[in-house]
Parts: structure tokens; C-alpha cells; sequence
């Protein structure tokens, strides 16, 4: 008797409203001192948390950085027992109907959250992260964690309403097992969606590939990372490459790191740019004749096996929160 | 169109700030209250207008910047303040709505009045839901707490003793359209960015908001949570809501389009 008692006030306690609020402030008050002392810790603190699925970032980084990630660990804790009490809420209406049909705009916001929340849940644990994946124009690469191959065919550029160039657009085909999955252009707010994985483009990188260097011993063609003779013990190795707008210390791209080795002052670097006059470096005088450049698209790929709980979950919280506005509307 | 919206701008401005003065000395004067609302209507058709025109001019709804947001969130407050005042005769409350809608416009004169290029990010139908449901929200809760303001003070904002009410339809209408604006968002961010979910600080605050409107519904009701405490509730929410609206950008770099 006593114990059915205790459990009876344990059921009661678990679906009382009461306990989700005391619950929820909780979690909200978690959350806001947990971000801001995160932010004020590392402003990129959150770019790296969505770099990976929540798993992977809890199970590799969180260690990492405690005591600073406490608060994550008391949200993951706090968001597991939010919607423990709001699915013993629900299942106790779905027993008792103490409200008959009236309170099932409400049910169906309840069964919306639970579902976003299975999705987020399977999202984290089973889902990959692909950020920045590079792909030249006309080539291919693989995408880690996915076992897929992204292929990018074309580019081109999307004009504005007033004509001038708006938006970049890609044509890009998604590979596994030598078979085509999926295929389609891609640009801001239109990903390529294949299942449950999302193609979404990054922008278009213009990298160099090459360089083109005349020295007061002869001229070369080097490629970026490689490093060719210009003369009997003497090279030209190019060690970086700033594409067109990216900034380096005080080089601005684009422009290439030029190392000289062998030569009659025993080495030296210097950074070329179009446009820039001879300079010296190891004995050398140096000049960019010319740079091959070459157009990248830029993706984030990202598979996530709970995207369709959440996508149901997101439309029955609709369903439900018209239903309830359409209950409210009658009723005065 | 810059004239036309400074124009406008002040326009609306001035009919708030002098409708919010002849509502408050009209609390017993019935011509001075009607002049009053018959002002605050006029600069909400201003406000109507020129947000018809600045939409017709670029073709989307204009809602990015400091100017625009604080303009739209003015329309909701002070449009949802007059359906009140007519559906519940809520005199009471209108000067203090008024202030607000006309301190919202003093924030935004200090916002840029330009029309901005929507950059492609924010080309989307979703945003207009979006935007639109979240000030709808904000118009609502800040009403809330109006609301909750007045029944502290013992002050009534209803001239049919319907404040409970009132503050009843603001939490609940304002907590549907606030999920809906979740709902756009999150399924935009997926389009967008690939995740329906970012550890960004823009959408972990509306989240909280979220999570405190979600708990205010589910007391609202309850006997234990009447009085002072709901009136609590209802101004600590709209402190939140203004924190995630106006500080987050203040005191942090945010990657969301509306910061």
C-alpha cells in the first residue's frame, strides 16, 4: 500500500505542469549564463561546436575544455529530464482523455517537440559534419564520414534584380559507389537535398595552382607546394599561396611565398604579387610573370539521419499550434 | 523615397508620443481620449503606408536594420494595442502602448533610414514568416507585460475589468505566433545553412525565450501562479525578449541576418 502510494505521488509529481516549469527555467537559466560565459571564454566557441554533430563534440571537445563546458553537461542532463516529464505529461493524457478531443492541440505541440527532439537525438549521434569541403571545378572529392564522392560540373553567376551579379551558382552532383544519388545547382537557401543529407554551398574560392616566376637565371613554372631548378643547386620553391582577397600578416592575395635555396647568398623568401617589380631574395632577382588560377567550390556537407523526425515534428508543432489558435478564435 | 520616409517616420512618431499624452490626460476626459486614438490610428496608417511603400519600392518586406525592426515592432505594438482597445475597451492601456510604439520610433531614428540590398541569405519566403510572426510575438508579449505593469500598480486597463483577459490573449496568441516564428526559422536556417539547429547566440536566447513562454502557458492557469506572479512572468519575459532582440547585438558579434 505504501509503495503504491509513493508512486502514485511520483506519477503525479512527474506529469504535474509544474515540475516542466520548474524544470524549463532551469534549463533557460543554464543556457543564458552557459552561453554568455562561453562566448566571453572563445567568441568562436560555437562555430566549433557546429563543426561536428553534438555527439562528436561532446564526447572530443567538451572533455577538453571543462570546466568551462559544465553548463552543456548540465543542459544535455536538464534537456533529458524536460522531455521525460513532458512524455509522461503526454502519455497520461493520452490515458485518461481527461479533457476529451479539446486539449489535443496541445497533445499534438507535445508529440511535435518529442519528435524534434528524437531527430536532434539520432541527428547528434549517427549524423556527419563535412565543413569546407574544397572542389575544384570539373573535379571531384570525397566527402569524410559520408561515403560520398561531391562532383562539382559548372559555375555561374546569378544576376540580381537590377541585373548585376548577386549570387554564385553551382552545379553539383553527389557519387557513392560510382553511382550518380543526386544532382542539381546549388546557391544561398537552395541546397542540393538528397535524403538526409544536405549539400550546402560555402561560396566560390578562386585558389592558385601554379606560378610562374622569372629569375635572373632563367624562369620556371612552379606549382603551389612543389619547388622546381632553376639552375645547377639552385631552386625556386613556392611554399604558400593567397588566393585573390585573402590577407596574410601584411601580404594581401593574390600572391605566392617564394623560397630560393642554393643561390649565392645561401637562401632566402620573399612574397610575389601581379604587378609587383623584381625583388631579391638568396642571390635571386625575382618577378611573377604569371599565375594559374583556379575556381573551387566551397561546401558544408552535413547527414543527418534525424532530419525527417524533425521535419514531422516541426509540422505536427504547426498542426497543433493552428489547431489551438482556431480553438482560441471560436471560442470568443 | 529617403524624404518620404523621414517624413513618415516623424509623422508617426509625433501622432504616438502626443496620442500617448491626450490618452493619459483623457483618462477622464472622454473628447481628449477619442482625439487620442483617433492620432495614435493616424500614426499607424502612417506606419502602414510607409512600410507599403518601402516594400513596394524593393520588393521584400524591409525589416533588416535598426530603423526597420524597431519600425515593425512599433506597428505590432501599436496596432495590437488599438484591436484591444476596441475589443476590450482596454483605454487604460493605450498610453502606456503608445509610449512604447513611440519609444520604439525614438530608437529607430537612430538607425539608418536607407533601403539596404536583401542580400541572398535572406531571399527567401521564410523570412517574411519569420520576421513577421517574431514581431507579431514581441507586439504581444510586450502588451503582456503592459499588462502586467498595470495590475502591479492596481491600475485598470480595461474599462470592462478585463485585464486577466487581455493579459491571458497576449502570453497565448503571442506564444503561437512566437513557435510558428521557430518553426520558419529553423526550417530556414536548414535550406540555408544545412542545420535546422546552430549553436549561434541569436537562436540559443530565442530558444530560451521560447522555453520561458512554454512554462508561462503552462501556468497560467494554474491557482498557485495568479496574481503578482504571472504579472512577473509577463515582464521578465518581455526583458528577455528585449535582451535577445536589442542586447545580444549590442554586446555580442551574432551571425543572425536581424541582428
Amino acid at each position: 500500500m505504501g509503495i503504491r502510494r509513493v508512486g502514485r505521488a511520483v506519477w503525479d509529481l512527474a506529469v504535474a505542469p509544474g515540475a516542466f516549469v520548474v524544470l524549463s527555467v532551469l534549463w533557460c537559466l543554464d543556457l543564458a549564463v552557459g552561453s554568455i560565459l562561453a562566448y566571453r571564454a572563445d567568441p568562436r566557441f560555437w562555430m566549433k561546436m557546429d563543426a561536428v554533430p553534438f555527439n562528436v563534440w561532446l564526447r572530443e571537445a567538451a572533455p577538453a575544455q571543462w570546466p568551462g563546458s559544465w553548463w552543456v553537461y548540465g543542459l544535455v542532463g536538464l534537456t533529458y529530464l524536460v522531455v521525460a516529464s513532458l512524455l509522461l505529461c503526454t502519455l497520461n493524457w493520452l490515458w485518461r482523455r481527461r479533457r476529451g478531443w479539446r486539449g489535443a492541440a496541445e497533445v499534438l505541440v507535445h508529440l511535435g517537440f518529442l519528435l524534434i527532439f528524437a531527430g536532434f537525438v539520432l541527428g547528434s549521434g549517427f549524423g556527419a559534419r563535412a565543413q569546407g569541403v574544397r572542389v575544384a571545378v570539373g573535379g571531384e572529392a570525397e566527402v569524410p564520414d559520408t561515403g560520398y564522392r561531391l562532383r562539382v560540373e559548372a559555375v555561374d553567376t546569378v544576376a540580381g534584380p537590377d541585373g548585376r551579379p548577386w549570387d554564385v551558382q553551382t552545379r553539383v552532383s553527389l557519387w557513392r559507389g560510382g553511382e550518380k544519388v543526386a544532382e542539381g545547382d546549388v546557391r544561398t537557401n537552395r541546397p542540393l537535398i538528397a535524403g538526409t543529407t544536405v549539400v550546402y554551398p560555402q561560396g566560390v574560392q578562386t585558389v592558385i595552382r601554379s606560378a610562374r616566376i622569372a629569375t635572373t637565371r632563367g624562369s620556371v613554372e612552379v606549382a603551389v607546394g612543389a619547388e622546381a631548378e632553376v639552375a645547377q643547386g639552385v631552386t625556386v620553391a613556392v611554399r604558400g599561396a593567397l588566393s585573390p582577397g585573402q590577407r596574410w600578416g601584411p601580404y594581401f592575395g593574390p600572391g605566392v611565398l617564394v623560397e630560393v635555396r642554393g643561390g649565392q647568398g645561401g637562401g632566402g623568401r620573399a612574397f610575389l604579387s601581379p604587378g609587383m617589380g623584381p625583388v631579391r631574395a638568396g642571390g635571386l632577382g625575382l618577378r611573377l610573370v604569371d599565375l594559374d588560377l583556379e575556381p573551387n567550390g566551397v561546401y558544408n556537407v552535413h547527414q543527418d539521419p534525424g532530419v525527417w523526425f524533425v521535419m514531422v515534428g516541426a509540422a505536427l508543432l504547426t498542426l497543433g499550434t493552428l489547431w489551438a489558435a482556431a480553438v482560441y478564435f471560436a471560442r470568443i | 523615397m529617403l524624404e518620404f520616409t523621414r517624413m513618415a517616420h516623424y509623422v508617426a512618431l509625433g501622432c504616438y508620443a502626443l496620442a500617448a499624452l491626450l490618452c493619459l490626460a483623457g483618462w477622464r476626459a472622454e473628447r481628449l481620449r477619442r482625439a487620442g486614438v483617433g492620432l495614435a490610428a493616424l500614426g499607424w496608417v502612417a506606419q502602414v503606408v510607409l512600410l507599403a511603400a518601402r516594400w513596394g519600392k524593393v520588393g521584400y518586406l524591409p525589416v533588416t536594420g535598426l530603423f526597420s525592426t524597431l519600425h515593425f515592432l512599433a506597428v505590432w505594438l501599436v496596432g495590437m494595442a488599438l484591436y484591444l482597445g476596441w475589443r476590450y475597451r482596454a483605454r487604460g492601456l493605450l498610453p502606456g502602448a503608445l509610449a512604447l510604439g513611440a519609444a520604439s520610433l525614438a530608437g529607430a531614428s537612430a538607425g539608418s533610414m536607407d533601403l539596404q540590398p536583401l542580400s541572398p541569405a535572406l531571399d527567401t519566403p521564410l523570412f517574411l514568416i519569420h520576421v513577421a510572426t517574431s514581431f507579431a510575438a514581441y507586439g504581444l508579449f510586450g502588451l503582456a507585460a503592459l499588462v502586467g505593469v498595470y495590475r502591479f500598480a492596481g491600475v485598470p486597463g480595461s474599462a470592462l475589468g478585463e485585464d486577466r483577459r487581455m493579459l491571458d490573449e497576449c502570453l497565448y496568441l503571442g506564444y503561437l505566433l512566437f513557435t510558428w516564428c521557430m518553426v520558419a526559422g529553423s526550417l530556414w536556417a536548414y535550406l540555408a545553412w544545412g542545420s535546422y539547429w546552430t549553436w549561434r547566440i541569436k537562436g540559443l536566447w530565442s530558444t530560451i525565450v521560447w522555453f520561458f513562454y512554454s512554462g508561462v502557458i503552462h501556468v497560467r492557469h494554474r491557482p498557485a501562479w495568479q496574481g503578482w506572479r504571472l504579472n512577473a512572468l509577463s515582464v521578465a519575459g518581455f526583458g528577455l525578449v528585449l535582451f535577445t532582440f536589442l542586447g545580444l547585438g549590442l554586446l555580442f558579434e551574432t551571425s543572425h541576418p536581424l541582428r
